[in-house]
């Protein structure tokens, strides 16, 4: 295998610890390892209700338990650990930014921020100014660095496969990053938690967002942003046929797609075809209007393969648990790309992340935005 | 393990320990029994109260002890203030205070009070005069640490007290950091309230005391019982409290010769900082500054991670003051002397006690210059693309 998936010398590692079973495990198999490490939890966000809540739940994020956990597995295994306050950049790099999105009318992926800006650019920056050869997350995913390009690889158990949200890491964070989990699976991992007498081997899955642990979008977003456009008062669902149908509360409660909370009742069902911000206004249509075979994305970053000159032949997934669509991708001037999809692909959303593959390899990602803004561009 | 993180807190002396032993193993009462085991422990508690009312130079009754200088302080503001609630309501301190009175003060802001927040010069001085400035009829406290924690500045706490005093408004001086270390006399201060604490001179952690001026009005923030004379009531942490004058004994004994062996360690790590690391930036004041602080900004570092490299080999050092949740962060003192925040971020605060040597500055000036080189050397991350 050419993956070499360990650092083959003793190094140095920084672990983002989160607390969780994965990153613990992370750490430990690094220590087994031989390598000196040390376990970073980082500090992010601060939200006095969401420190409660995170009593109760697996979710929330930096919550004090959660550096208390990393810790007590950096004792139990005998390696450093510090808490690192990081909430300045995260607020600029990932809340601003979920802000922003949603009064846009976009569904962003606050994670997918979090991993470009903060894990790997701040804490890596920080890990490699106290002397770590790498930084280590619980993600699954893999490096290989046989070639001359540093390549970003699938999981190898595909249902765990995190890469979805590391499209956005350089060739040199790429360069210094470690997955220790990305051969394993979960089973696999849990056991490990098990064997190690690890505290957070039982622990459950978070599933939401770390910095709204209730889920409750609209009101984080009422809460925290103010904005000009209307996009948090009452506006109008629009139908089919341009006939106004309903009101709805908020467009930050929609996404594309979605079929719930429209208040509508009708024969068929009725989903979320796009959002206007600007008009307070959320469209919905049949299931058959719900399909594009044509998707645009900005902000696009080449990983595994250089920035491409003509089209590239991949595929696509638009959403995190999605299948991988077949597609021709297109570059454009500035970052951006045209998606031609092989079959019409369900619900693409503006503000998700797109992200191209190549078999294992993950080739690059962008942002989803809508068609007629890059063609307008 | 090479410990220079004094001003966070210290190692016992074994004086100190074996005093504590004492107490724990032979003077075990409850000092407010009335039989022969409780008043053998009431014994302890007094011969500590004098023996630090003597350091002081106050008497013995106006030696109120308590957890330590946190609570001293939050009692000092509280206390005062809540006695004064519908008469007076205005609180002045200083924005370089301790949490332990920054906090209390935004606390006593956003709970029907007013407070003024009084800005320092580029080294930390608070100018006297801006205390007089800032009172007014409202005014019922003023609060000023003697020398900082971070930077070890001193204020000129007699003549803000004496200020004070003659505008008869109350003053609390926060001695955290000067107690045992500098000489301190309490007629002199002219404070009506003096924080002090045992685990910064080599005593225990969970012990200190407010030494309460004879005739000043305060509120307990304690209630039930009658201990320290109704206002700070609970039983007696009487091993600590032992301890802690234990180690105010033996600061009055080794003064003013260990200050100066302390002074002279700092000056010369001071001095070797400057000799062999370029681009580096004294904070606070060189003139009036307590013997053992020395806080520096390394230009083109991050401070967290240089304080985590020499984690890693074995130094302790700070950045700022320790912080309970365990995240470090910009400092509020760095911030006030108006460094920008690069700069405030790229600071550590070295600070040196009794059992330092000068064996301990050379081993860390070995490692210390290679640190911040490596990280000078290291170009920011960039973001994104090949």
């Amino acid at each position: 295998m050419s993956h070499r998936a360990r650092a083959e010398i003793r190094s140095v590692v920084a672990v983002a610890m989160s607390g969780g079973v994965d990153s613990s495990v992370a750490a430990a198999l690094l220590a087994m390892q031989g390598h000196e490490v040390i376990g970073l939890t980082m500090h992010l966000w601060t939200d006095p209700a969401g420190e409660e809540l995170a009593l109760n739940r697996a979710s929330g994020c930096c919550s004090v338990t959660m550096a208390r956990d990393a810790a007590a597995v950096a004792q139990r295994t005998g390696f450093r650990h510090y808490v690192l306050d990081l909430s300045r950049e995260f607020h600029s790099a990932v809340i601003e930014d979920f802000g922003h999105e949603y009064l846009q009318g976009r569904t962003p992926n606050p994670c997918v921020r979090c991993n470009t800006f903060v894990k790997w650019q701040t804490l890596l920056d920080r890990a490699r100014r106290m002397g770590c050869d790498y930084l280590a997350t619980g993600h699954y995913a893999r490096v290989d660095r046989s070639g001359s390009r540093v390549r970003l690889l699938r999981a190898a158990h595909l249902e765990k496969d995190q890469s979805y949200a590391l499209w956005g890491l350089s060739q040199e964070s790429l360069k210094h990053t470690l997955f220790p989990v990305g051969e394993l699976s979960k089973a696999e991992v849990r056991r490990i938690a098990g064997e190690l007498d690890l505290r957070t081997a039982d622990k459950p899955e978070s599933q939401d967002i770390c910095f709204v642990p209730d889920n409750d979008y609209r009101r984080f977003v009422k809460e925290h942003f103010s904005s000009n456009l209307p996009v948090l008062e009452q506006g109008e669902i629009v139908g089919p046929d341009n006939r106004v149908l309903g009101y709805h509360g908020g467009v930050t409660r929609f996404t594309v797609g979605q079929r719930r909370g429209l208040g509508i009742s009708a024969e068929r069902a009725l989903y979320v075809t796009r959002i206007d911000a600007r008009a307070n206004r959320v469209f919905v249509s049949y299931d058959d209007e719900c399909f594009a075979s044509v998707a645009a994305a900005a902000t696009v970053n080449w990983i595994s393969i250089a920035p491409p000159e003509g089209p590239v032949e991949c595929s696509v997934k638009v959403r995190y648990r999605d299948d991988l669509h077949p597609a021709r991708v297109h570059p454009l001037q500035g970052n951006r790309v045209r998606i031609e999809f092989d079959k019409p692909v369900r619900a693409v959303t503006p503000g998700q992340s797109a992200v191209f593959y190549d078999g294992e390899t993950v080739l690059g990602g962008g942002i989803l935005s809508l068609s007629q803004e890059v063609e307008d561009a | 393990m090479i410990y220079l993180d004094n001003a966070a807190t210290t190692r016992p002396d074994p004086a100190v320990v074996a005093a504590m032993n004492e107490v724990l193993t032979d003077r075990w009462g409850n000092p407010s029994s009335a039989h022969e085991a409780g008043s053998r422990a009431k014994m302890s508690l007094e011969e500590a109260r004098s023996s630090i009312a003597r350091l002081l130079g106050c008497n013995d009754d106006e030696v109120y002890f308590t957890s330590g200088g946190t609570e001293a302080d939050n009692w000092a503001l509280l206390g005062v203030l809540e006695f004064w609630r519908g008469r007076k309501s205005h609180l002045i301190t200083v924005a370089t205070e301790h949490h332990a009175v920054i906090d209390t003060a935004k606390w006593w802001q956003e709970h029907g009070g007013s407070a003024t927040i009084l800005k320092v010069d580029s080294e930390g001085r608070l100018d006297p005069q801006e205390v007089a400035k800032a009172i007014t009829p409202q005014t019922a406290l003023v609060s000023v640490m003697h020398v900082n924690n971070e930077l070890g500045t001193i204020q000129d706490i007699a003549a803000i007290g004496s200020l004070c005093r003659e505008r008869e408004v109350v003053f609390h001086a926060d001695c955290v950091q000067s107690f045992g270390k500098l000489p301190l006399r309490f007629a002199e201060m002219n404070a009506d309230l003096v924080s002090i604490s045992s685990h910064k001179i080599h005593g225990p952690k969970g012990a200190g005391a407010l030494v309460i001026r004879r005739g000043l009005r305060i509120l307990p923030r304690f209630i039930g019982g009658s201990q320290e004379r109704t206002l700070r009531t609970g039983t007696e942490n009487v091993p600590g409290i032992a301890g802690f004058a234990a180690a105010a004994g033996l600061c009055a004994r080794k003064m003013p010769g260990e200050g100066e062996q302390i002074r002279i360690l700092r000056d010369r790590l001071e001095a070797l900082i400057l000799e062999r690391i370029p681009d580096v930036r004294i904070n606070g004041s060189r003139t009036h500054r307590a013997p053992s602080i020395l806080n520096v900004s390394f230009a083109g570092c991050e401070g967290e991670s240089l304080l985590v490299a020499l984690d890693r080999k074995g130094f302790c050092v700070s950045t700022g003051s320790a912080c309970s949740a365990g995240a470090m962060g910009a400092s509020h003192v760095l911030m006030a002397l108006g460094l920008d925040v690069l700069t405030a971020q790229s600071s550590l605060r070295f600070s040196l006690g009794r059992f330092n040597s000068p064996e301990d500055v050379d081993a860390l000036m070995e490692v210390l210059p290679s640190l911040v080189e490596r990280q000078r050397a290291i170009a920011p991350v960039s973001v994104r693309g090949s």
